[in-house]
């Protein structure tokens, strides 16, 4: 599997100035990157160390530019979950 | 024998042949024999007309015998109502369990869900801890998350025992992870999984999910893995859109967790609880629980579900069945805290009800707290370097 699946790839492609949640699987410890991300204005949510990831928010254009990082293990959205009733 | 509701069977089983059984038996509308003749000669103690039935007590050879008589429709076991019991919580064999003396005393569990009514009687002195990650404050403002709480964990004290939990004794760990509309992320759930990490729960239990299908691989799903690699027994549902095949969303596609389907008190799979397989061809659910309209923990100034009362509410779902599987894990890891999260899993699974379905509609069956509670595990003897007995043999 690559770095991203297709469809969301796609969708990211249709509308580049679109803000987007997703979960960025890192090579190393996540908080190594946080302050990269700032300086390119990516708002970082949360670190999340079990899996070694961050939660972010970004136009889609700056999600696809990740995509060509070293560091960039994965990208994908962060859904939403629901109740299940 | 099909006619023959499963818990009956297996009761019929355990009694000796002139054991006398109360049942209710079920018959065509158009029957033209009388009632003692279609009943093998058992006088009815009561008959029914909302529904062609009568209920009688005879012996397991003559409900056989009933069950092959072409005008008998169904036959169910006349269950005793208790004033201090609701319905799913005897027939997984709880009680039995809280009679050998276990509880969950000191087990852990973590709710992630909509947050909880603190000041519910059926929690006093027992949640331990609790963090929001909505935003919103811990505080449940959906219910859902106080009526899970409920179900693995109430003590029943607002309804002098009547709706009581599995684990009346254990400690909650609370993350709301889900707003007040019963939504939230991935990150916040993941987020959630590691605040209870940090807090060295025993158990995780989660009543949530994304879209389906999926196979394992998304970040939610492979958290909730890593969670149960460092010890943590993680229950999560299966979802609610059954009954079509790939209907299990994340987390519940998660590879090593406990992915919980609804099942009926007629121990039936519920029609709306999500099938597998997963989209990689892995067989889900892996039990099923009572998810059928089960009453439960109602948050203060929430009107969700059928309220029962002022402290109850009737809910549907696997969200329902969830924290059953979280509350026998709560017992069973107090009877025996030596158990693996893989070893308690395999334990469920090997001693749960088969209801005779496909695999991906009911996985191993309905799991039972007193037969996983009597099931006596085979010890397991670590292999050196911790790989298996081919691999040593082959040098590898």
């Amino acid at each position: 599997m690559g770095k991203i699946d297709r469809s969301f790839k796609r969708r990211l492609m249709k509308e580049p100035e679109t803000k987007v949640r997703l979960i960025v699987r890192t090579r190393d410890e996540p908080k190594t990157y946080r302050s990269l991300l700032a300086r390119r204005g990516i708002k970082v949510k949360r670190e999340l160390a079990l899996i070694k990831a961050l939660a972010i928010e970004c136009e889609a254009s700056a999600a696809l530019a990740l995509l060509r990082e070293g560091w960039v293990v994965s990208l994908e959205e962060d859904s939403e979950v629901r109740a299940l009733t | 024998m099909e006619k023959i509701a499963h818990s009956l069977l297996r009761d019929m089983k355990t009694k000796p042949a002139d054991a006398q059984i109360p049942v209710i038996v079920k018959y065509g509308k158009f029957h033209k024999r009388p009632l003692e003749t279609l009943l093998a000669g058992t006088r009815p103690s009561r008959t029914f007309r909302i529904i062609h039935a009568a209920a009688l007590t005879t012996t397991p050879k003559v409900i056989e015998s009933l069950s092959r008589d072409p005008d008998v429709e169904r036959i169910w076991p006349d269950l005793p109502v208790r004033v201090c019991l609701d319905a799913s919580v005897p027939l997984i064999g709880a009680p039995q369990v809280w009679e050998a003396g276990y509880t969950g005393k000191g087990v852990k569990i973590a709710i992630l869900d909509t947050g909880i009514d603190p000041y519910h009687p059926d929690f006093a002195g027992r949640i331990a801890a609790a963090a929001d990650f909505t935003g919103e404050g811990p505080q449940d403002q959906d219910g859902h998350g106080t009526h899970v709480a409920g179900i693995a964990a109430g003590s029943g004290r607002a309804s002098k025992r009547r709706y009581r939990g599995l684990a009346p004794e254990a400690s909650l760990y609370i993350a709301k992870v889900l707003g007040r509309e019963g939504a939230g992320l991935m990150s916040d759930v993941m987020a959630g999984i590691e605040w209870a990490v940090e807090q060295e729960v025993d158990i995780i239990n989660l009543s949530l999910g994304g879209a389906p299908p999926c196979d394992g691989t998304d970040a939610l799903s492979e958290t909730c893995d890593v969670a149960v690699e460092k010890g943590y027994v993680v229950c999560v549902a299966a979802g609610n859109g059954g009954p079509a095949p790939y209907t299990i969303g994340p987390p519940g596609c998660a590879k090593q967790v406990i992915t919980v389907g609804a099942s009926t008190d007629q121990d039936e799979v519920a029609d709306f609880s999500s099938r597998g397989p997963t989209t990689d061809g892995r067989i889900k659910p892996d039990i099923l629980l009572p998810g059928a309209s089960i009453i439960s923990c109602r948050a203060k100034d929430t009107s969700l579900g059928n309220p029962v009362g002022e402290n109850y509410t009737e809910l549907s779902g696997s969200s329902m069945a969830t924290p059953h599987a979280s509350g026998i894990a709560a017992l069973v890891l107090q009877a025996r805290p030596e158990l693996t999260p893989a070893q308690l899993k395999a334990l469920l699974m090997e001693t749960a009800l088969d209801l005779g379905l496909s695999p991906n509609d009911q996985g191993a069956g309905r799991a039972d707290a007193y037969a996983a509670y009597l099931e006596e595990l085979t010890p397991v003897t670590p292999s050196p370097g911790g790989k298996g007995c081919l691999l040593r043999l082959l040098g590898l």
